[in-house]
């Protein structure tokens, strides 16, 4: 499923939760998106946590359920993009539900721990922010394929993404090589201009 | 490498061969991550324990986060 069709940015939307129904409607799309960076902070937590222990795979799904039902059900209410990233806000979120399933896990392990020691967020590692780029990398192409004509978008599709040979492209859409070239030149230059919106450049500062 | 930044680096300086090969391929991995998904038995999974915990009736949770974000 795709995010409702809007004038704003897959990533704006995200931010705005305003728009109920749309908020509501994409949770799924939103989880198929984030769930690899969110399953990333989510191991990088319980290692912290545990003393470098690897959680099972339960553990981490139901780490990321906690998470999207979170964001969606009510804390997401609290989220305020002027504050920080939407990056940033998932990171927290995650480490707080690690530490919530953590208790329960082991809640004798965990007894004498310090809670704000147990609480406290670990530093960003380079596997999480390549996650969440790649995460947003895959929101612009969504963003890509509502603001280009459907046919250009497949043709961009099938070269750059799929790695097809634009030859073969241009034989099976009857069309001139030259045209494809220029069909996958007009669709990155979208995804150029997409990308220099300020919800993104605010997702990508190191 | 950062592809993102690749996007938007401005017309004026434009990509080196490698760094368009660099893009080309974090864009692909990020479509197949996206197609996976979609399909992807854990993720289902995942979707349905979300759709439970949306089901169920909201429970004060004291290790809830905090209003303020916590960028890094």
């Amino acid at each position: 499923m795709n995010f409702p069709s809007t004038s704003l940015s897959l990533i704006s939307r995200l931010k705005n939760p305003e728009d109920s129904a749309i908020w509501q409607a994409s949770w799924k799309r939103f989880l198929e998106l984030y769930h690899e960076p969110i399953s990333v902070v989510a191991r990088s937590c319980y290692r912290s946590h545990t003393g470098g222990q690897e959680p099972s795979s339960g553990f981490i799904e139901d780490a990321v359920a906690n998470v999207v039902a979170d964001f969606y059900s009510r804390s997401h209410r609290r989220y305020d993009s002027s504050k920080g990233r939407l990056r940033g806000y998932l990171r927290m979120m995650t480490n707080a539900r690690v530490v919530d399933l953590l208790r329960k896990e082991r809640p004798i392990d965990h007894r004498g721990l310090d809670q704000a020691e147990l609480a406290e967020l670990p530093a960003e590692s380079d596997s999480e922010r390549e996650a969440f780029i790649r995460s947003l990398l895959a929101m612009l192409i969504e963003d890509l394929r509502g603001k280009i004509p459907m046919r250009q978008f497949e043709i961009f599709e099938r070269v750059k993404l799929k790695h097809q040979s634009p030859d073969y492209v241009a034989e099976d859409f009857a069309i001139t090589r030259a045209m494809v070239d220029r069909y996958v030149h007009k669709a990155m230059t979208k995804l150029r201009e997409l990308a220099k919106d300020p919800d993104y450049e605010q997702e990508i500062i190191d | 490498m950062n592809p993102i930044k690749l996007l938007r680096r401005d017309e004026f300086s434009p990509l080196t061969p490698e760094e368009e090969a660099a893009l080309a391929l974090e864009l692909s991995a990020a479509y197949h991550m996206d197609e996976a998904a979609a399909t992807s038995r854990d993720v289902q999974r995942i979707v349905e324990k979300v759709r439970a915990r949306l089901a169920a009736p909201a429970i004060k949770d004291p290790q809830d986060v905090q209003p303020e974000n916590a960028d890094t």
